[in-house]
């Protein structure tokens, strides 16, 4: 989980789109509190 | 006179000064900042040729056998003709006249590079995404695997 959520940390958002975020925490990939991390960090 | 880009995309062009091969200067009349920063993308800047027009009226012709009338022609001359270019980094909007001032500059070694870069990047950033979603697809199978013999 961790892995991803590095992986998410370096490609969001040049890379990776909120919406690759969004399949991410779906899929249970990204807990909602990586989700919001990343999230409000970008913001 | 004419610019036109690649992909068939034609500008009123007012003036024009290309001297500077590495900073061609253009003035152009019916555009907007917003349609500039449209049509003038790297895709269409593979060619950029300055055209010009030359138009003859409609005239009497004198000759032996008497008076022949020549239709108006409109003839398109290449003048100039860059390839490769990138937008300058100035607009200037004279609204006033609605023309607008543009510069084309040379990609350079450094801008090539880093486009690469950004490319390769991205490509590594997707497969790193499918990657990611594929490993929730294989669990899945496996999980279905163990079911299955369970």
């Amino acid at each position: 989980m961790k892995a991803v959520f590095d992986l998410a940390k370096k490609y969001y958002p040049q890379y990776w789109s909120k919406e690759r975020l969004d399949v991410l925490l779906a899929k249970k990939k990204l807990t909602q509190e990586e989700y919001d991390i990343l999230v409000k960090d970008k913001e | 006179m004419i610019l036109q880009l690649a992909n068939n995309i034609e500008l009123d062009l007012v003036e024009y000064n290309t001297e500077n091969s590495s900073d061609l200067k253009f003035v152009v009349r019916g555009e907007t900042i917003e349609t500039i920063k449209n049509k003038f993308v790297t895709e269409n800047l593979k060619t950029v040729t300055v055209i010009d027009l030359l138009k003859r009226d409609e005239y009497t012709k004198i000759t032996d056998e008497g008076m022949i009338d020549v239709p108006a022609t409109e003839e398109r001359q290449i003048i100039a003709e860059f390839y490769d270019r990138a937008l300058g980094k100035e607009i200037t909007l004279n609204i006033e006249v609605d023309q607008i001032t543009i510069h084309l500059v040379e990609h350079t070694l450094t801008d090539k590079v880093k486009d690469l870069s950004d490319q390769l990047t991205q490509a590594q950033a997707d497969i790193a995404y499918i990657s990611v979603l594929s490993d929730i697809d294989t669990t899945t199978e496996e999980e279905t695997s163990n079911e299955s013999s369970i």
